[in-house]
């Protein structure tokens, strides 16, 4: 019960995070908008777009909790799980902003363009990473077992 | 091989000295069992104690004010603290990873470095340690890796 209520925690921190990100993201992304459209921008956020945002921010919350956290229910390497990571949250958003926004056709396009660009950037750096580090692991892993024949040999007093 | 033994009320402390013209086998086994005196855990389990040889441990946990020692096949608790464990043990090998676990590096099967300069420790029984970064960069320097 302890370790759920634990979780369940980590779930609300990180969702109270991506919240506040996300209404910053709007403040500020929508005055740019709105002068590129030519629109005008109201500088208030509607009532449903903050209960869609806080659905949003639940939701990657747990996948980030389930993925990438300290209490994470994925066990193994780190960057494996970040390209699950951002995969499910790429997908997630898509189906956000296709449902819920409706986006119009372009704009959709234009998004899924940019958002899949930012996946494959992020498992390629990932990839590249995982090689890196598997490489040192193994250097690192031969230090060690000299180290360890060196404990293996008492250490010998000066007279 | 002969054994002498010097008693005189001035010396300090008890000191071995092994005089031996190489160093074999049995010179290392002399040297190991010396070592050997008075390093060994008392660990409780199930209500009974036992004693723990520091080579059979993979790492100590602490956790609420509690000691856990972990061999491959059982958990004891100690009345010893982290930190003196740290201290007693660090000579043969015993090293701090984190503000809770003091790991037997022997145990240490692979390293890996981690994201965030962590490191990755996979103990001899397959369980993954994580070393926080300050205290990766301790066990890096101690292993020569810096």
């Amino acid at each position: 019960m302890t370790s759920l209520l634990r979780w369940l925690m980590g779930v609300k921190t990180v969702a109270a995070y991506i919240f506040a990100g996300l209404v910053c993201l709007y403040m500020v992304s929508g005055p740019i908008c709105s002068s590129v459209l030519h629109q005008r921008f109201e500088y208030t956020i509607p009532f449903v777009f903050l209960i869609q945002g806080i659905v949003l921010s639940l939701l990657i919350a747990v996948i980030w909790q389930a993925l990438l956290s300290e209490d994470a229910l994925a066990q193994g390497h780190f960057f494996p799980r970040l390209i699950v990571f951002c995969l499910a949250v790429m997908v997630l958003l898509a189906l956000c902003l296709l449902t819920f926004f409706a986006l119009p056709t372009d704009w959709a396009k234009l998004w899924l363009m940019v958002a899949g660009a930012i996946s494959a950037g992020v498992v390629v750096l990932s990839i590249l990473a995982e090689i890196y580090y598997r490489a040192t692991g193994k250097k690192y892993t031969e230090v060690l077992r000299r180290y360890q024949s060196n404990l293996d040999v008492p250490p010998r007093r000066e007279e | 091989m002969t054994v002498r033994v010097e008693v005189q009320e001035g010396y300090p402390s008890v000191e071995v000295i092994v005089r031996c013209p190489s160093e074999t086998p049995e010179v290392r086994s002399i040297l190991a069992a010396v070592q050997g005196v008075n390093s060994r855990f008392a660990g409780l389990k199930d209500g009974v104690t036992h004693v723990i040889d520091w080579q059979d441990v993979l790492y100590c946990e602490s956790v609420d004010k509690r000691c856990f020692i972990y061999t491959a096949g059982a958990v004891y608790e100690s009345q010893a603290r982290l930190y003196e464990i740290e201290d007693r043990f660090s000579d043969v090998g015993f090293a701090r990873i984190s503000k809770s676990e003091v790991v037997n590096v022997r145990q240490i099967t692979a390293l890996r470095p981690e994201f965030s300069r962590r490191l990755v420790l996979v103990m001899a029984n397959g369980e993954r340690l994580i070393a926080n970064r300050n205290y990766a960069r301790s066990l890096k320097e101690r292993l020569g890796l810096t």
